[in-house]
């Protein structure tokens, strides 16, 4: 039985097949319709040289109405980059999944047409454009608190 | 593992415009397809609906959308709401003269690149794209793109060829017959070229050709039933009364308040977006709660699936909070058909504040689901 978001998210990964990821993002893991993993790297000069990151988007059932789960996977090695918007465990900071680099009309909210591959390139360009290393300044406070999902975080700490 | 079985059986089964070959070989057919297609679900464009800024998409997909936020999800055009919704007659009448010839012609397209292989193999037929292909035999028999058929067959057709679903009489693509009845017989008819109703529905006329006579299936939603449901404001209800409402409808009326209210929304939903499809297109009431049972348990399934944490869930209706939110506020009065204003005044609740970001960040932050309590299972 296929719902419309694994019906969705075939589709999305037909296009991967077909017409390959953007230059610096590689589709590693999509085993099922729940978890995705892709790596990113950021060409041309940047803060990130030479270091590759690990992004996990989870998705529900209400995908695409609903915007995936995403964080950087800090497992194994793995490590979030340093960005003033990435805490240390990978949660991206109030979810920015900005897609306005990608998009520029459609401003930094998820919007059912975009894709997987759309939030990736945001993240690339998020990177691409950071001028300082550093965490976010509450890393500590947050990631002592952080729900296991990020896509929970804002609700408490906004309460 | 079963997921990735999964995946790859459903990524030779659905169709997109990769089933084409590109533009420097078949010019323009991956566009048409594309074009035809709804950007929310990525299938052909089912009950098209235009908004105001030109937007066009399934009716179903944009109510789930507009019911998350009140805007167009392709230019962000703001205050939009189900009143804007326009039926895309001429749109969906593409798409029904589009699925009659996709097969036709992605045979033809075959036919031509077997001719010119000079194929050693001319019986067997094959898609175009070899890697689909052999991903389809990977995960099923030997005998190429076909699934064990649960219809009993002399012969088995061709797995493009369309066959009687036995349980709603659609045309179905033989090798999508059983996916197609296990989803509740949800999936795109596929039209048969030939047939009468075929020419009706190229020519787009109910009249030209007269009105069909019911067949022995149950037949479409009647046209007395053309009047939308009205939306409710559960808030004001008793679950005496959303019960009530449930039954009306032949729906069931088990379960907490919340499934209730979300169940009876869905309804609202399937049902409005039903009518937004030509008649002749239309599902039968039947049909439609037989979809609506199947999202129920797509949602049920979904938190006990063992992949994900069941934190993972979120609610899937976030309408069904801004209802609950809404309720536990003082409220203008309101008639009983809740106009999608209504809702918009509870959207800022959502947008969550944060507190590092610049402003313009946190303005436009995502806005996240993060009522983990609302479930559909008590
Ligand atoms: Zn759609
Ligand atoms: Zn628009
Ligand atoms: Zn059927």
């Amino acid at each position: 039985m296929a719902s419309i978001s694994s019906r969705r998210l075939a589709k999305e990964l037909m296009e991967i097949k077909n017409d390959g990821c953007p230059v610096g993002i590689d589709l590693v893991k999509a085993d099922d319709f729940s978890t995705w993993w892709f790596t990113i790297e950021v060409m041309g000069e940047s803060l990130y040289p030479n270091e590759k990151f690990t992004l996990q988007f989870r998705f529900d059932q209400q995908y695409p109405i609903s915007s995936p789960a995403v964080q950087f996977v800090v497992t194994d090695g793995r490590e979030a980059p340093v960005h003033p918007h990435v805490y240390s465990n990978g949660h991206l900071i109030a979810l920015i999944l900005s897609c306005r680099y990608v998009h520029p009309f459609l401003g930094n909210e998820w919007s059912p047409v975009l894709s997987v591959v759309a939030v990736c390139v945001t993240l690339q360009s998020m990177l691409a454009s950071c001028k300082e290393k550093q965490r976010p300044v509450d890393n500590d406070r947050y990631i002592k608190h952080a729900p296991e999902n990020p896509k929970k975080a804002s609700f408490p700490l906004n309460a | 593992m079963a997921g990735k079985n999964q995946i790859q059986k459903l990524m030779a089964e659905v169709q997109d415009p990769s089933d084409f070959p590109e533009h420097s070989k078949s010019p323009g057919l991956r566009l048409l397809d594309s074009a035809l297609r709804c950007t929310i679900c990525s299938e052909l464009y089912d009950g098209p609906v235009t908004l105001k800024c030109g937007h066009c998409f399934c009716s179903l997909c944009i109510r789930q959308s507009l019911a998350e936020k009140q805007e167009c999800p392709a230019c962000r055009e703001e205050e939009v709401s189900e009143g804007h919704l326009r039926r895309n007659t001429v749109m969906e009448e593409a798409v029904t003269a589009w699925k009659a010839c996709r097969p036709y012609i992605l045979q033809v397209l075959k036919d031509v690149a077997q001719h010119d292989v000079a194929s050693s193999r001319p019986s067997k037929k094959r898609r175009l794209d070899e890697d689909l292909y052999e991903q389809d035999v990977a995960c099923s028999s030997p005998e190429g793109a076909k699934h064990p058929p649960a219809v009993k067959q002399t012969g088995s057709p061709h797995p493009d060829e369309l066959v009687d679903c036995p349980v709603c009489s659609k045309r179905v693509k033989y090798k999508i017959i059983n996916e197609h009845m296990d989803e509740g017989c949800t999936s795109e008819p596929e039209p048969d070229f030939s047939s009468k109703a075929q020419w009706e529905n190229l020519l787009g006329s109910k009249s030209l050709l007269g009105k069909k006579k019911k067949k022995g299936k149950e037949r479409a939603l009647s046209e007395e039933k053309d009047d939308p449901l009205p939306k409710k404001s559960y808030d004001t209800l008793r679950d005496k009364a959303i019960k009530a409402l449930l039954q009306e409808h032949d729906l069931s009326t088990t379960g907490s308040r919340q499934m209730l209210i979300a169940r009876h929304q869905r309804w609202v939903s399937i049902y409005n977006a039903n009518l937004d499809k030509a008649e002749k297109l239309r599902k039968s009431l039947p049909s439609l709660r037989r979809d609506l049972e199947q999202w129920e348990t797509q949602q049920k399934n979904k938190t006990k699936r063992p992949v994900v944490d069941s934190d993972t869930y979120q609610i899937k209706q976030k309408s069904e909070f801004d209802k609950l939110v809404e309720a536990a506020r003082p409220k203008k009065p309101s008639s009983a058909i809740q106009t999608t204003s209504g809702e918009m005044s509870a959207a800022p609740a959502h947008v969550p504040r944060s507190r590092t970001i610049s402003p313009s960040l946190a303005e436009k932050a995502i806005v996240v689901d993060d009522f983990e309590d609302e479930r559909m299972e008590n």
